[in-house]
């Protein structure tokens, strides 16, 4: 009995100090950006803002953050339709199709997950231009597809080849054709899986900054990482105004977060098709 | 009425031959049981007339139409799983439906066909569940429903009972063969490794076998109806497999053969006739004599052959009691003895060895033949 208690409690602390670490960087920030420039300089950086100040949002709402917030969801609406298409598809046909490059593609595209983006940088940017997609929130997309496929052909190959092979026998037996079978059975079934690709990836791309930086040069084809670039000036910096849109930037993301927390928790722990 | 026939069907993974020169015809209407142990490839067979395994050699025929090339969705066939799969994300209506939808069966048609299967397997109040809301039993009858709406010409069946507790097994056995009574023209194809199974379900058993004896004999040992599987097996295997407990199988040595029968001597010294043409072999030829525990009764009168052998111990089961025996030559002897028997002072027993009941396996473990008559 002491000892369950004990575990208990030693759960219970381990517990608050993840809270802890998690909450207290975005409560700082949420807090520092009530504070007035001037409160910024001169009182200590602990320091509770004096009053309850919204005037740094107010400057930011009233600058660009509408039309950074449209190009990003935008852009990460597109980016994720496409991976999730492109990925389950690629995970059904790795996952089940019997063909000769099987296990050697699926390793190639696996170790697209090591590449790092950075030395994709300059090519992609020379591709961009040359193509003409440079400077528009579309020239994003093709990146951001890229980047992400090979984590997330990876999670839903793993998926897939859970799922019962007696399923995929039984559909044929119900006169499905490769691409029903895709879309009525494995498609469906994958659910938890592809709620896992779609958030992950979701929060990776609303929060990427270097192909956002690199692609894009006016203010209204940019995506929110790049908002805090309205507020550092050759001279001098607006702390609280940037640490405000970086709060707001943050805020879709925690409020889909709070909506769909049951089904993300479950697609995290997805893997058990029992039942 | 459907018929399917195998001739000389062969099947490999890789190098290793799973399935050898099978010829086998299974008539219109028939229930017919794939029965043997585990890995004998029952499950492989069966999936070749379903389509979802290449035949890897011969030809397979439902109706006389060639159809190892025919997809498995026109083939006309339904199966019912082992593990159900029912697909979890659709209720127990839709998962009926699914296949007529997708062979685009009218939807009105399809609400009458899925509701008559319902009624026949009582799951009308199921149909708006899901699967994994649904008891094992009625998982079962769903799988078997989902098979009955496709009208099928042959049903097939891969050891659809063996995830249910016992007496859920028996129940749905017999529903199974009422089931079988309502769609005479369909034939059936059910696999399974219990004998008590086959038995009581089949009007054909195909017992088909694995490793050594497979390779030079082929797949199948013996086919035909269960009852003359249990009398006239065709070798030991067949023999030993049907029946609990197994038969019994005795060394013996031949010492009289002509058309009237054959003699054997037991290692005990006791002589045994039996109806059995053993003349094709030498005097002195070493054989198995196989009985069956049942067949093995406390003898009554001193005219009919007996043995006598040491009582290790008695297992009572009130309508019955084996009694374990050992030989001469060390091998076990169980008999399965009606009522209740005491163990004796002398701890001996004297068994009746009824000479109709024996067989008689040569060297080569084929049983020899019945005289005529006999
Ligand atoms: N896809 C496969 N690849 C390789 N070997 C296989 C494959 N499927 C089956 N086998 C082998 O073929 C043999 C027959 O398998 P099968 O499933 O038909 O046996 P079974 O008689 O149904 O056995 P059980 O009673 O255990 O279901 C087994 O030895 C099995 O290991
Ligand atoms: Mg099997």
């Amino acid at each position: 009995m002491a000892a369950f208690l004990g575990r208990r409690f030693v759960l219970a602390s381990l517990g608050l100090f993840w809270l802890a670490v998690t909450t207290l960087p975005f409560l700082y920030l949420a807090l520092m950006s009530l504070k007035t420039q001037q409160e910024t300089y001169s009182a200590s950086i602990w320091a509770l803002p004096n009053s309850f100040n919204l005037v740094n949002y107010e400057e930011v709402l009233r600058g660009r953050f509408f039309t950074y917030l449209g190009n990003s969801v935008l852009v990460v609406s597109i980016s994720v339709a496409l991976i999730v298409l492109i990925s389950s598809m690629a995970a059904y046909a790795l996952a089940r199709l019997k063909f000769r490059l099987n296990g050697p593609l699926f390793a190639l595209i696996v170790a697209g997950m090591i590449v790092p983006v950075h030395v994709t940088l300059v090519p992609i940017y020379l591709l961009t231009r040359e193509i003409g997609l440079y400077d528009t929130p579309f020239g994003l997309i093709g990146p951001y597809v890229a980047i992400s496929l090979p984590i997330s052909v990876f999670i839903l190959t793993e998926f897939m080849r859970q799922i019962p092979k007696e399923l995929e026998e039984a559909a044929e037996l119900d006169n499905c054709g490769p691409f029903t079978k895709f879309f009525k059975i494995f498609l469906p079934l994958s659910g938890p899986g592809i709620s896992t690709v779609a958030i992950y990836n979701a929060i990776q791309l609303w929060n990427e900054f270097i192909f956002a930086y690199v692609l894009t040069s006016s203010p209204d084809k940019r995506t929110l990482p790049l908002a805090v670039w309205d507020y550092q000036g050759e001279y001098q910096t607006n702390i609280p105004a940037t640490l405000a849109v970086v709060t707001l930037s943050c805020l879709p993301l925690i409020i889909a977060y709070a909506i769909g927390q049951e089904h993300i928790v479950k697609g995290m722990m997805a893997g058990s098709l029992k039942g | 009425m459907t018929s399917i026939s195998f001739s000389h069907v062969a099947k490999n993974f890789g190098k290793v031959q799973v399935i050898r020169d099978v010829d086998l015809d299974i008539a219109p209407g028939e229930f017919c049981v794939f029965l043997g142990p585990s890995g004998c490839g029952k499950s492989t067979l069966l999936r070749m007339i379903a389509g979802l395994e290449a035949a890897g050699a011969g030809e397979i025929r439902i109706d006389g139409r060639l159809i190892n090339n025919v997809p498995a969705a026109e083939r006309q066939v339904a199966m019912v799983f082992q593990n159900y799969a029912l697909y979890p994300h659709m209720t127990v209506y839709e998962n009926m439906a699914f296949g007529l939808k997708q062979t685009k069966v009218p939807g009105p048609e399809i609400k009458a066909r899925v509701a008559e299967a319902a009624r026949i397997l009582q799951i009308e109040p199921l149909l708006d569940r899901m699967p994994k809301a649904l008891s094992g039993g009625q998982r079962q009858r769903v799988a078997i429903g989902r098979a009955i709406v496709r009208q099928p010409k042959v049903f097939l069946f891969d050891e659809p009972l063996s995830n249910l507790d016992a007496a859920l097994r028996v129940h749905m056995r017999s529903e199974i063969a009422s089931l079988h009574r309502k769609f005479p023209s369909a034939s059936v194809v059910y696999v399974t490794h219990d004998q008590m199974e086959a038995m009581a379900l089949a009007d054909k058993i195909v017992l088909l076998h694995t490793g050594r004896t497979a390779q030079e004999r082929g797949s199948i040992a013996q086919v035909g109806g269960p009852l003359d599987l249990y009398h006239r097996p065709k070798n030991r295997f067949v023999a030993s497999f049907l029946g609990s407990p197994t038969m019994n199988f005795l060394t013996a040595s031949l010492v009289g053969a002509d058309a009237s029968g054959a003699a054997v001597e037991l290692s005990g010294g006791e002589r045994i006739a039996l109806p059995v043409d053993a003349r094709s072999l030498d005097l002195g030829a070493r054989l198995t004599l196989g009985v069956r525990p049942e067949h093995l009764s406390p003898a009554a009168d001193a005219t009919a052959q007996t043995i006598v052998r040491p009582v290790e111990m008695i297992e009572h089961f009130g309508e019955f009691s084996f009694v374990y025996l050992t030989s001469g030559d060390g091998t076990p002897l169980i008999a399965k003895v009606q009522g209740e028997t005491a163990m004796p002072a002398d701890k001996t027993f004297r068994l009746g060895v009824p000479a109709g009941c024996c067989h008689l396996f040569g060297p080569d473990d084929l049983a020899l033949p019945r005289v005529a008559g006999a």
